[in-house]
């Protein structure tokens, strides 16, 4: 069975498609959540919500780009939502320590530290940090895209992202002493 | 430096790949969802049809609208003629028979010295009522009433009894009346009770 012809079943409330659906790609999404969530319930808890929504919504998918990416934007929507009401999006910009601050050197890594072990050190990123640096690397949102989702200025998504990215480096370079 | 990479690319890289089996329960907690949802999406109508109830209801309403218009005009019409029906006053409420198998009964009474002669036809709202030739004269106690688009007038006799009398001259006598009630007879044989209905 092709993915359109899931994707149609789905519009029609098919049940087996919904579960082929699934089962293809909530793991991957699943992946995605983990990324955005430390707590394994809350990531679970996003996923079901952002897969129901997918279902829900799905007769609105034009074919227009990847249906995966279709479905990652509105699981990383519901994430970015939970964390709101949460509260756990805190965005702080500490003025003092952004000035001057710049990647003066590049961030290289061997190929050799697997990226699940980078995950591991994202995750013990500030989880403003960690949505920005998810949202700008991973996702590839640009800038002014992230500030509107999050509901702050591009200049703090920025910065944020600078911090991200400094914090992330020396973790890296301890992990390599 | 060959074999160093940029670590934002290589995670950008890498993310495709990560996946995580999730939680067993997140399924069944998913699909219980999407089982009320596909009741409630199965009950629901189709859109068209949706459409055409509301588009049905607005015609409705607009026909019912310009229905009670049209029959409210119609009524001030009568009620305006009513009114301008010199020397007469109409009885305001509906009279009804005592079976109330006759509904359509207006009762006037006459207000002023006045005199019905010849032929002379009388119109309600521009309705012909009756061609009847008449001729009464009276001061204040006669009624006339119409009564299936015919007109009788009724002529006082003593405190208790009046005479009808219809285009075909016949008699009508009525034998009792109070403010809410009266009751007539044609000839010997028929009566009618008439009773006021409550306002």
């Amino acid at each position: 069975m092709t993915e359109y012809d899931i994707i149609q079943l789905c519009i029609q409330q098919d049940a087996k498609a919904q579960k082929l659906l699934y089962d293809r790609y909530a793991p991957k999404m699943f992946g995605v959540c983990r990324r955005y969530l430390l707590n394994r319930e809350d990531a679970e808890d996003v996923l079901v919500e952002g897969m129901f929504r997918v279902f829900d919504n799905i007769h609105t998918y034009q074919g227009a780009g990847s249906f995966e990416g279709w479905i990652r934007r509105i699981i990383v929507n519901e994430a970015l939502m939970f964390l709101r009401k949460k509260r756990l999006l805190t965005v702080d910009t500490d003025a003092s320590e952004l000035q001057n601050l710049e990647l003066s050197t590049p961030l290289s890594i061997e190929h050799e530290l697997a990226a699940q072990d980078i995950l591991k050190l994202l995750e013990r990123l500030p989880t403003g940090y960690r949505t920005i640096f998810n949202l700008y690397v991973i996702e590839g949102y640009k800038h002014i895209e992230i500030a509107e989702m999050l509901g702050i200025s591009i200049n703090t998504s920025k910065s944020q992202l600078i911090l991200a990215k400094e914090k992330l480096k020396k973790m890296v370079s301890n992990v390599h002493k | 430096m060959k074999n160093e990479k940029d670590i934002f690319d290589l995670l950008r890289e890498e993310s495709e790949n990560l996946s995580e089996a999730p939680p067993s329960d997140a399924w069944q907690r998913l699909e219980k969802k999407l089982t009320i949802t596909r009741k409630t999406k199965r009950k629901r109508r189709p859109m068209e049809l949706q459409l055409i109830g509301v588009v049905v209801a607005v015609l409705l309403l607009i026909v019912i609208g310009v229905v009670s218009w049209f029959v409210t005009f119609q009524h001030q019409e009568v009620i305006k003629g009513r009114q301008e029906f010199a020397g007469m006053r109409f009885l305001r409420g509906e009279w009804s028979l005592s079976d109330n198998k006759m509904t359509d009964i207006m009762v006037w009474q006459l207000t002023d010295s006045l005199t019905l002669e010849g032929e002379k036809s009388l119109f309600f709202s521009d309705k012909l009522i009756s061609k009847a030739p008449i001729s009464i004269k009276n001061k204040g106690k006669s009624n006339i009433l119409v009564f299936e688009n015919k007109m009788y007038l009724l002529k006082s006799t003593t405190n208790d009894s009046f005479i009808f009398s219809s285009e075909k001259n016949q008699v009508v006598r009525l034998r009792k009346a109070t403010n809410n009630r009266f009751t007539i007879s044609f000839g010997e044989g028929i009566i009618f009770v008439f009773n006021r209905k409550q306002e």
